[in-house]
């Protein structure tokens, strides 16, 4: 690796919005063109740029905690040794997420591991419970039980994301989970806006129709009787 | 009953998309939506559905990961290993070694193939048929060509000395 200097000027300065944002693009291109000359320092910084929205979809996709810095760091020296064919049409950013999501669909495979949750020992109740854990309540003072709750909630979903296919899966995950809009999300999967909200809107219909069916077959519930 | 097509399903479809973002969800902002809800029993209920599935995640925990200057550390290192293994000598050779080896699993495979096949197949190899009709040595002995006499006088030893020179 060769070493060069740091890349001449900072994060831009914020002026109106969409001015910051241009100027972060600009910035951030630079940056890959600096990188793509072989410049680590200007990649590093490209790093630490999308460090956390990088853990943030892999972290959403994968959810073991050990694994998902070792798949986003994969991601990363893959991007790294890539770069010089990465030709700027899209932002970094949205290359970046799409190897990342690709990187865990090959997790999934490579490992052929279905995330290992089971909730089948959960009673109607706790199942119905879950539905009605309070929307947005983010903060420090959640109860043990509250978090207990939580975490048996992540289990059915992750159960439940299980019955959809990974590109809705993913772009699930991604909204709800990892907080990307849908115009980043269309980006990264190249599909047009409109599409990705009518697939995400059906996939939660699907995500329903699984939970309903769990409901139904879970013994001792009157519906299944 | 009011008409609505599948176009028009799917067009709010993504409208109705966009009002999960919202929190909390409303369909009051987007009186078409509301609207067309009002008449379509099956958008409502997949907009009852969707809503079951937004308040699912809503109190999902979102994930743990910090990020850390570690992390960039580990990154930036493990770009490093890679590069030195991409530009190691050895590397150069490596596509060439794959290659071989794959060649020599194929060749084995292809070898053992053939040679199954010709053990198995090949009617060259195969032990010839028992003779099982009854034949009198006379007959077998007929089928093979008789042993030239032995010379009884010296010219006849000449002669088949002459014989052998003239390529009989």
């Amino acid at each position: 690796m060769r070493s060069v200097p740091k890349v001449e000027g900072k994060q831009p300065l914020a002026g109106s919005r969409t001015e910051a944002r241009a100027a972060e693009a600009d910035y951030e291109r630079r940056l890959v063109r600096e990188a793509q000359n072989g410049n680590a320092a200007a990649y590093e910084e490209l790093v630490r740029i999308h460090q956390p929205r990088l853990l943030a979809v892999v972290g959403g996709i994968l959810r073991r905690n050990q694994d998902v810095e070792d798949v986003a760091q994969q991601v990363l020296v893959k991007a790294y040794l890539s770069l010089k064919r990465f030709d700027l049409r899209s932002a970094f950013g949205t290359w970046l997420y799409k190897i990342a999501v690709n990187e865990c669909w090959d997790y999934f495979r490579k490992k052929k591991v279905r995330r290992m949750v089971y909730e089948a020992d959960l009673s109607e109740e706790q199942l119905r419970q879950m539905e009605v854990v309070p929307a947005h309540t983010g903060g420090a003072s959640r109860s043990r039980e509250d978090a207990a709750a939580r975490a048996q909630q992540r289990q059915l979903l992750d159960r439940l994301l299980d019955e959809l296919d990974e590109t809705d899966r993913s772009m699930l995950v991604m909204k709800e989970v990892s907080g990307f809009t849908v115009e980043e999300i269309s980006e990264v999967f190249g599909l047009n806006v409109n599409t990705v909200k009518v697939r995400m809107f059906r996939a939660r219909g699907r995500l329903v129709e699984a939970y309903e069916r769990r409901l139904k077959t879970r013994p001792g519930s009157p519906r299944n009787s | 009953m009011f008409g609505w097509n599948e176009k028009d399903c799917y067009n709010y479809q993504a409208r109705m998309e966009d009002c999960l973002g919202a929190a909390p969800i409303a369909i009051e902002p987007d009186p078409e939506l509301a609207a067309h809800l009002r008449g379509c029993g099956k958008c409502r209920e997949a907009f009852t559905a969707a809503e079951r599935s937004a308040r699912l995640f809503a109190g999902v925990e979102k994930p743990d990961v910090q990020p850390s200057e570690a992390f960039v550390t580990r990154v930036m290192a493990s770009i490093r290993e890679a590069e030195a293994n991409l530009s190691a000598p050895a590397a150069v050779w490596r596509p060439l070694e794959v290659l071989a080896s794959r060649f020599a699993l194929v060749s084995a495979v292809v070898l053992l193939a053939l040679s199954v096949f010709l053990g198995e197949f090949s009617p060259a190899l195969r032990q010839p048929d028992v003779v099982t009709s009854t034949t009198t040595g006379a007959e077998v002995s007929s089928d093979w060509p008789e042993p030239p006499a032995q010379p009884a006088t010296q010219d006849e030893v000449l002669m088949s000395l002459v014989d052998v020179d003239n390529g009989i």
